[in-house]
């Protein structure tokens, strides 16, 4: 299959941009940006995604807010919250609300590749 | 041994935290049963008995994390709240990606458990009715005949009877007689709920 025709792994910024990217070229994930969560929802309403990476706080809605709108609009949609070191009971909490999973953006490499790898296996 | 009231298992190898979060337990009325490590568990737990699970995720031998996937494997569907003087993120992320019901960090405040323990045997209590409920209709489903099924299947995608009769080669007036058989052995009131029983336990038997 081209890489066009993949489903892509969809990053919300402000994530520390420069380094998300470097990991998933590093897995040959073909991705997108886009700028916040209401953005993030139009896309996956749109079309088929990998997954969605998000940090934890956004500026335009909460996490939990973003995680049930992309989950109305593309449901059984993975999420990966990216957080610069959670505690346990907030990624539990984001949990909760519905993410895939929650990786510390200080172990960012292990994490995404742990997280995301299995699911562009799959994808 | 199995009984009505639900059971809030404590599995810690620590024996302090066991004896304190039982006596926690029975201080609010409710019942428990500590146990010092994941094997004593599996050995003792009924899955027919409703309850949760307090869950020490550090053990000698089986640890929490081990015990879960084995419940997993076993269909198991107890809530599992986690408890750990240790937990890190990725930990408590790999507990609730496999159906964890919560993870508590130690120190934690009793009515902080309590409340979590309440919330899971009220989650256990509704499964289980759902369940049973679930249970009940396959049974109704059971009863029906090969006809009385075909003609339910039909009836519920919403087809008239004439429609139904003309689709399995009988009368109008044999739909209706077969129909009124189904609604009386489902127990359904209305088409409405029939339609609603048959969505439930197709929902029911997708269940992973």
């Amino acid at each position: 299959m081209p890489p066009t025709s993949r489903k892509k792994v969809l990053y919300v910024q402000p994530l520390a941009g420069g380094e998300v990217e470097r990991l998933l070229h590093a897995m040959q994930a073909p991705f997108n940006q886009c700028a916040g969560g209401r953005e993030a929802v139009t896309i996956a309403a749109s079309r088929p995604l990998t997954c969605v990476l998000t940090p934890l706080q956004l500026a335009d809605m909460s996490t939990t807010t973003l995680i049930e709108a992309l989950h109305n609009a593309a449901p059984g949609l993975k999420v990966i919250v990216i957080a610069d070191n959670p505690a346990v009971s907030e990624a539990v909490a984001v949990m909760q609300a519905g993410a895939h999973a929650v990786v510390d953006s200080h172990r960012l490499s292990t994490g995404l590749y742990h997280q995301v790898a299995p699911l562009l296996r799959g994808a | 041994m199995k009984t009505e009231t639900p059971i809030v298992y404590i599995v810690d190898d620590d024996e302090a935290v066991r004896s304190s979060l039982r006596m926690l337990m029975r201080s609010v009325g409710l019942q428990a049963q500590a146990l010092g490590s994941a094997r004593e568990f599996l050995d003792a737990y009924d899955r027919r008995q409703s309850g949760c699970l307090v869950l020490d995720v550090r053990m000698p031998q089986m640890s929490g994390l081990e015990l879960q996937q084995q419940l997993n494997q076993r269909g198991a569907t107890i809530p599992v709240i986690f408890i750990s003087g240790h937990g890190d993120v990725p930990m408590a992320v790999e507990a609730m990606q496999h159906g964890a019901f919560d993870f508590l960090q130690k120190p934690f405040r009793d009515q902080e458990l309590l409340d979590r323990v309440q919330r899971a045997l009220a989650l256990d209590a509704q499964s289980r009715a759902t369940s049973a409920a679930d249970a009940q209709i396959l049974e109704r489903l059971k009863s029906l005949t090969p006809r009385e099924l075909q003609v339910m299947r039909l009836v519920t995608l919403g087809k008239a009877n004439k429609v139904v009769g003309a689709d399995l080669g009988v009368s109008q007036r044999t739909v209706e007689i077969h129909r009124a058989h189904v609604m009386e052995k489902m127990q359904a009131r209305s088409l409405a709920e029939l339609v609603r029983m048959v969505l439930d336990t197709e929902e029911a038997t997708h269940k992973p």
